[in-house]
């Protein structure tokens, strides 16, 4: 007997709506009796403090440049008066006033310069434009700053600061640590055993010291090195030490994105008839560095925090600038409260961004690739 | 008898429906498992059977229907006891693809875990996890970490562990499918002689051999859906549905007989 | 290339004999037992002015692994804490130790420390009239002051006619320190936390609760024991992080060892060997942290065959 075939398969259907905004809540927020707890916890802390911060930040505080008046508020209203007072100097420190529009202008092109890489970072093959605009965008920013030329009045490197040099200080040292680091990774992962030696005691001893003492060692004893007579800035200086510091962590991220390259690749490449050279050059290092764009964004982002240290040995970038401008003026000085939280937002928005922008330029990476 | 058959079912699924994001992975399914019954649940990848079976013990949550396990019932939008699936879970073993023994803690220890934790005294824990290891054969690897044993080992340890709070079910989530191929059979034989022994089992798997063999039952799911469930001669010999008929084919030798089925 | 390397060793060699002889340095370590002719804010073992510069190391070395230690403790609890809140099912809970994360992260310490150092000594009222917190803590601009373990019983602070008196305390470069680098590393901790509790495989998770346990047992018995071999390596990074980061005491004015060694050089001039002193220091604690961490991982690591 024939069997029956009454087979009728369920078509699929669209998943039912998801339950409403009432129980979801009610199962997120209060999914336990602990869970409830920490929930009403939390609400009952927000209902204390944040009337009050509310109060204190916004609607009790004063937002013009009056002394007076943030005198009369202290204690129950911020004086958000200082930052309008004073933030020219934060942002660009000791910089000759008539001048402003240069570092102004500068942060601008490296601010287009960042919004450039994010969007065209996420396309594989970019980077070489992208490190050549950043080098010609560096240089240009520089020599902005810098004057002496087309009827710009010069400027000297004493007299810059505030944000515009946070930003060189970070940009000059990672483009310096770069190659630096490169190298170190390649002689401790497959140099001879004296180079390899040298490369490996150079990244732990700096990894295993502070930067401020790294900074110590480049203020004072950098000038010790150099033939008698010369006299470094203290720019320079600064550069130099801020860039051996990052070289060291770089280099132990990039060896990371070198081992974390398949070794098929390599012999693959070898089969081909490469010389070991060619082949670290050409297959290797490209590999190795696109794998790790993301540590090097970290790598800048710490390093632009790092940058604020440098106040430790007498440049004035951003936190340094804050000091200049407030520890000296006894009318404003009692307001650097808000003067701290200018500078903690910027660098907050600053990073929070940057790393923002990393994330989207590598997700859209990942999706077209 | 009369009173075998107004038994309510152990496990009873009543016009499930479930969806991973927009996909709906299991349609309208109605299952019904008696006590002490061995079903075995079978079908291609993707049919929906690992998903079906996760959600007798609640690790997978769906989004229509019912579904009622030794008295504990289910239903989206209930609020959970958790308590209360603490307390099924134990009357409910499962043995996973991967084994998922626990590496930091001995094998004993992995038999010990759940049943001190409900409160039982150490003592006799201790002596049921022994026990248990000697019926599926592990007994003298009772100090032994796990990574220290081959796989075939492993998932006895595992079965063990399911086996040591004396569940009146046992899942099972293919089970040899991880292994290597000379150890499938010693697992097999352990499941075979649970089987024997009276355990009620659902069990999703490939091998075909073992259900004719073990099961009293075969469900064959694809896409979502239970095509055909039949006794388990009926199932092998003259399966009703087209669909399952090509898959037999598909995964039966061509001379007849099926892998893993003992040679007389 | 290493010819290259010895003939630039051997060029920097000169110019700093040359330099120094032109600026008249002297090299040596001979001035550790001159008398150090400052005094020391806050020290564990007796200071004064008189006692050598040996003895004024020797105090910053305390002093580090005072706020070190103080600070790893205090991290270590915080950041687990917030590292398990973010894992939380709590949408409130997860969300604000996110925020929390990404506030901490983003600002560097440096800022952190000065606002609440500032913070501190603005906001603490007079040592005259501090502030009472419980039973036995005063706080004011002299510190936090806590009962301190005197001749068999217990010194509690009372407030004094200019100060506090008797008790122990705690100075506000040391507090703003501590709770700054405490705030700062949890942050880092917490992401170390949730990275190792992420990393244990889901079929662990799946396989406890098969067996009955409890959501909260599961993580006790079950997750965390194996996230802890993924955690501690991380962990014992940002332990040193911590030391390192203490450093920054230099600017706001706590006698570590690098703010005493920074005196030191201005006064003897000696920048060489008083910089190469703080990398010692910070050196051995690198090397005892990486050793003590290696045989802690021993101890952890999972057997195998």
């Amino acid at each position: 007997m024939e069997p029956r075939d009454d087979f009728q398969p369920i078509p699929a259907r669209r998943p039912p709506p998801p339950p409403g905004l009432a129980a979801r809540l009610r199962e997120r927020l209060f999914g336990g009796w602990l869970s409830g707890a920490a929930t009403l916890a939390i609400l009952a802390l927000g209902a204390w403090a944040l009337p009050r911060l509310l109060d204190w930040g916004l609607w009790q505080a004063v937002w013009v440049p009056d002394a007076e008046a943030c005198q009369a508020a202290r204690g129950h209203g911020a004086c958000w008066g200082v930052v309008a007072e004073k933030h020219r100097l934060i942002l660009f420190g000791r910089y000759p006033f008539e001048e402003h529009w240069r570092p102004a202008t500068t942060l601008a092109l490296w601010g287009l310069l960042a919004l450039w890489s994010v969007l065209r970072g996420g396309h594989p093959g970019g980077e070489r434009a992208l490190a050549w605009g950043w080098l010609v965008g560096l240089l240009a920013g520089v020599g902005l700053l810098r004057g002496g030329f087309a009827g710009l009045p010069p400027v000297s490197t004493d007299q810059w600061g505030g944000l515009p040099l946070t930003l060189l200080l970070a940009l000059v040292a990672i483009a310096l640590a770069f190659p630096l680091a490169v190298a170190l990774a390649l002689a401790r992962r497959s140099g001879p055993p004296l180079l390899r030696g040298l490369a490996t005691l150079y990244i732990e001893l700096v990894r295993g010291v502070p930067l401020v003492s790294v900074l110590f060692m480049a203020s004072f004893i950098f000038p010790l090195l150099l033939p008698p007579g010369s006299n470094p800035d203290v720019l320079l200086r600064v550069l130099a030490g801020l860039s051996l510091f990052a070289a060291a962590y770089l280099a132990e991220t990039i060896r990371a994105g070198l081992q974390s390259v398949p070794l098929a690749q390599a012999q693959a490449a070898r089969s081909l008839g490469l010389t070991p050279w060619q082949v670290q050059r050409l297959v290797l290092l490209p590999q190795a560095l696109r794998a790790v764009m993301p540590a090097l964004l970290n790598s800048f982002i710490s390093t632009f925090k790092d940058s604020s240290l440098v106040t430790i040995v007498s440049l004035y970038e951003l936190t340094g600038a804050l000091g200049l401008a407030l520890s000296g003026d006894p009318v404003w000085r009692p307001f650097k409260v808000e003067g701290y939280l200018f500078v903690t937002a910027i660098y907050f928005i600053g990073c929070a961004a940057m790393s923002a922008g990393g994330r989207w330029a590598e997700a859209r990476w990942r999706r077209g690739s | 008898m009369a009173n075998d058959r107004e038994q309510a079912p152990l496990v009873r699924f009543e016009r499930v429906n479930k969806w991973f994001g927009s996909q709906h992975v299991l349609r309208d399914v109605e299952l019904a498992i008696q006590p002490g019954e061995r079903v075995v649940l079978c079908g291609p990848s993707g049919s929906g059977k690992s998903t079906l079976l996760r959600c007798v013990n609640r690790l997978e949550r769906f989004e229509e229907g019912r579904l009622t396990v030794d008295g504990v019932a289910f239903e989206p939008g209930r609020r959970e006891d958790e308590r209360a699936l603490q307390a099924l879970r134990r009357r409910v073993g499962m043995v996973f693809q991967q084994f998922n023994l626990f590496p930091h803690l001995t094998v004993l220890e992995n038999l010990a875990l759940g049943p001190e934790l409900a409160g039982e005294p150490r003592a006799q824990v201790r002596e049921r996890a022994l026990a248990q290891l000697a019926r599926v054969q592990v007994a003298e690897q009772a100090n032994k970490y796990p990574l220290q044993l081959s796989g075939g080992q492993q998932q006895r340890v595992a079965i063990a562990r399911a086996l040591v709070q004396a569940p009146r079910l046992l899942l099972f989530d293919e089970p040899t499918s991880a292994l290597d191929p000379e150890m499938v059979q010693e697992v097999l034989d352990v499941m075979r002689a649970l089987a024997d022994q009276g355990q009620a089992m659902l069990c999703v798997t490939h091998e075909m051999g073992f259900a004719r063999a073990v099961a009293d039952r075969v469900v064959f799911m694809d896409e979502g859906q239970i095509v055909e469930q039949a006794p388990a001669a009926q199932f092998f010999e003259a399966p009703r549905k087209a669909r399952t008929r090509a898959f037999l084919q598909r995964v039966l030798a061509p001379a007849g007989t099926a892998p893993g089925f003992p040679h007389a | 290339m290493l010819i290259a390397l010895a003939l630039l060793l051997a060029w920097l060699a000169r110019n700093t004999l040359a330099n120094m002889a032109a600026r008249g340095i002297q090299a040596g370590w001979d001035f550790i037992g001159d008398a150090a002719g400052f005094d020391i804010g806050e020290a564990p073992i007796a200071f004064d002015a008189g006692q050598s510069y040996g003895r004024a190391f020797l105090v910053g070395v305390l002093n580090t692994l005072r706020v070190a230690l103080a600070g790893i403790a205090t991290a270590t609890l915080l950041g687990g804490a917030i590292g398990l809140a973010r894992l939380s099912r709590n949408a409130l809970l997860s969300r604000l130790a996110g925020l929390y994360v990404e506030l901490f992260r983003n600002v560097p310490l440096l800022v952190q420390l000065l606002l609440w150092y500032l913070l501190l000594v603005e906001y603490l009222p007079d040592p005259g009239e501090p502030l009472r917190l419980g039973s036995w803590l005063l706080l004011s601009k002299g510190g936090l002051s806590l009962p301190w373990p005197d001749e068999g019983g217990w010194s509690l602070p009372q407030p004094g006619p200019f100060a506090v008196e008797g008790g122990a305390t705690l100075t506000p470069e040391f507090v703003a320190l501590w709770g700054g680098l405490s705030l700062y590393t949890a942050a880092f901790i917490a992401e170390v936390v949730r990275g190792g509790v992420l990393a244990v495989p889901r079929g662990q998770t799946e396989a406890a609760l098969s067996i009955g346990l409890s959501r909260a047992q599961v993580l006790r018995r079950v997750v965390l024991p194996q996230a802890l071999r993924v955690i501690v390596p991380p962990l014992a990074n940002q332990y040193l992080n911590l030391t390192k980061n203490s450093s920054l005491a230099v600017a706001i004015g706590y006698p570590d060892v690098v703010s005493i060694a920074n005196t030191a050089l201005n006064q003897t001039g000696r920048a060489l060997e008083c910089i190469s002193l703080i990398m010692a220091v910070y050196l051995c604690t690198s090397l005892l942290t990486a050793a003590l961490m290696h045989a802690l991982d021993r101890r952890a690591a999972i057997r195998e065959r």
